[in-house]
């Protein structure tokens, strides 16, 4: 029986269910309750046919509406049905019939309206919400000015008991609506701030890696202006000789190094501002074996700088996919970063071919990732709950489904973790 | 020209460590490397040095958090920081910490040069040797000086000339510093001189 109860109160208001379905739920609910009350309730004490068929009438509808909500997921539906029938016809109907404006009824419209405004949305709460004002103000003038058409409850005693119960069930009613909203709101809230949280992280580690990979462009900057004036010193005071000519051979070697860096940086965040600009892919037959060198040139000396090494194995005559070059390297960029942030001393990227299908594997001997978040690490949002985002990942797997592939993450044997992205390219 | 002075330099680029290098020499001055500050440990444990040039971004540490350590070994010895971070905060900390002058990467050579040679000219010239007396572990400076030639590979003889020093001299010299250095391999000594004091 509890098992059953329990059962029933997922189905009905599951967390998992839209917030708008959980309060019509609950009105219905509400409707069946109160409708077996009364109705069970006049039948004790004796009252009519004609005062109580009414009331089984509403717990028949509300026990209708409810199946047919849950089977048909046509909310939208039966918000329109519901608060016809019942706001628009039987409580105008009990109002006249069973007691006008000296028994609860009265506080019954208030419930209408406000019930209305949480599930309508804009022009068709306006119009409904209009509507009821309209119907329930003139109903209270009609049973002003005619009297003799509204039937009223004579015994004190009964208006006490209607108004206490009447308002024992709106009173619940309206709480517990205003309860799952407010609920609602602090929840969305918690994580609107864990969202923005590693957004902020993903960007500092971002601009970090940045400005490590600036720092490393002044090297051969710097080694490059103290060989040339060291050079031009010992040409002045004993000619060039062999020692001179490889300074000068070195001048070149660098030069040549800081130009590929830079090319490689500006190439890197073109394609991240056009990404971010535009957000349309442009698919072109992509070089993923070059992408892959170019990123790892790049980021080499960062990792150095950090104690690890950086490796990449290309096979030989990796076919071109057709994808978005920008896309591609955000995901390589963001795999290695990740690697990055969490390897020991080693990280090995390869990119593979079978076909026409591309893995690229990244492993690096980092510590793991904890086997209780590892199925839910590529779900926006998610992190190591240490300082580092994954929000990243989820990223990554959106453009590796874009490219007719996958991506997935396991932690090796030992430590550290792998990670295998396949693509086939995009159609 | 001989000053006897001797220059620690702590810089995890070899070329611009080389550079550095060759500069220093060319001045006549006695020269310890290191890549990394574990490499700088050692060589401390060699001699002491009369000025370091301290880079800060390294492999396995910073070099201001090295500094304090560099200070409890030699005492006052001058630091100059020569390292890519330029923005005026990075030199401010450099200086705070206890640096005595901060040069940033990319650097003018004569400048550097001239500031080292300035230094050089403020510590007196037997600070090394006053130091090696009392510590009988560190080498003394002609045993430095000497040890230094033998890594380039030179004979005793052309070490001699050098450092106007008799061939026997050099000998006394070497067996003390493979003596003090704890080298007792015969066939492969200058090799693991080398190790030793090579990066």
């Amino acid at each position: 029986m509890l098992l059953l109860l329990r059962k029933m109160r997922n189905m009905l208001f599951g967390r998992e269910l839209e917030l708008r379905v959980r309060l019509y739920n609950i009105l219905a609910c509400i409707g069946l309750a109160t409708g077996l009350y009364s109705g069970v309730y006049r039948l004790v004490i004796g009252a009519g046919l004609r005062h109580i068929w009414l009331h089984f009438a509403l717990v028949i509808f509300s026990a209708l509406m409810l199946w047919y909500a849950t089977k048909s997921k046509n909310y939208q539906r039966c918000y329109v049905i519901t608060i016809v029938v019942v706001f628009f016809i039987i409580f105008p109907i009990v109002f006249v019939n069973l007691g006008s404006y000296t028994g609860g009824i009265p506080m019954f419209f208030v419930f209408a309206v406000l019930f209305t405004v949480f599930m309508l949305v804009g022009k068709k709460m306006f119009v409904f919400v209009a509507l009821e004002l309209l119907l329930y103000v003139s109903l209270f003038l009609y049973a002003y000015f005619f009297p003799e058409n509204v039937s009223r409850i004579s015994n004190e005693f009964i208006i006490v008991l209607d108004n206490i119960v009447v308002f024992l069930v709106v009173s619940i009613g309206l709480s517990a609506a205003m309860a799952a909203h407010i609920h609602l709101f602090d929840k969305q809230n918690k994580e609107l701030e864990a969202a923005r949280k590693q957004t902020e992280e993903y960007a500092k580690m971002k601009s970090e890696l940045f400005a490590e990979m600036s720092h490393e462009m002044r090297t051969p900057l710097t080694v490059m202006s103290a060989y040339a004036q060291f050079a031009v010193e010992q040409i002045r005071i004993s000619g060039a000789n062999e020692q001179t000519l490889a300074d000068l051979s070195t001048i070149s070697e660098e030069a040549q190094r800081l130009a590929e860096m830079a090319d490689g940086t500006l190439k890197m965040l073109l394609s991240f501002s056009e990404k971010t600009q535009t957000n349309k892919s442009e698919v072109t037959p992509v070089d993923v074996g070059d992408l892959a060198t170019r990123l790892i040139r790049l980021l080499k000396p960062v990792a150095q700088r950090r104690g690890s090494s950086l490796s990449l194995f290309v096979e030989n005559g990796i076919p071109k996919i057709q994808g978005d070059a920008g896309e591609l390297t955000q995901l390589l960029w963001n795999i290695t970063q990740n690697a990055l942030a969490h390897a020991r001393s080693n990280i090995e990227m390869a990119v593979l071919a079978s076909g026409a299908t591309i893995t690229v594997t990244l492993k690096d001997d980092g510590g793991g990732i904890d086997p209780k978040l590892l199925p839910h690490v590529f779900e926006r949002g998610v992190s190591d709950g240490a300082e580092k985002s994954g929000i990243g990942l989820s990223v990554c797997r959106e453009i590796a489904l874009k490219h007719g592939g996958d991506i997935s993450i396991q932690n090796e044997m030992g430590a550290g973790t792998c990670v295998s992205v396949i693509l086939r390219g995009r159609c | 020209m001989s000053n006897d002075g001797i220059v620690l330099l702590l810089e995890d680029n070899i070329k611009i460590l080389n550079l550095n290098r060759r500069m220093l020499e060319g001045e006549g001055l006695m020269v310890l490397v290191a890549k990394t500050i574990a490499e700088a440990r050692e060589r401390l444990k060699l001699a002491i040095p009369d000025v370091a040039v301290l880079d800060i971004m390294l492999p396995d540490g910073s070099g201001i958090d090295f500094l304090s350590e560099l200070r409890q070994t030699c005492g006052n010895v001058p630091v100059l920081f020569l390292t890519a971070k330029a923005e005026r905060a990075d030199i401010l900390a450099g200086l705070v910490a206890g640096g005595n002058d901060y040069i940033s990467k990319p650097y003018d050579i004569d400048e550097f040069r001239a500031r080292i040679m300035g230094f050089i000219r403020l510590v007196s010239c037997d600070r090394a040797s006053s130091a090696a007396s009392k510590n009988a572990s560190l080498l003394s400076v002609s045993e430095l000086s000497v040890a230094l030639f033998a890594t380039k590979g030179m004979s005793n003889k052309e070490i001699a000339e050098k450092v106007y020093l008799s061939e026997s001299r050099v000998k006394t010299c070497l067996s003390s510093v493979y003596r003090k250095l704890g080298i007792a391999d015969e066939q492969d000594k200058r090799r693991m001189l080398v190790d030793r004091l090579e990066v």
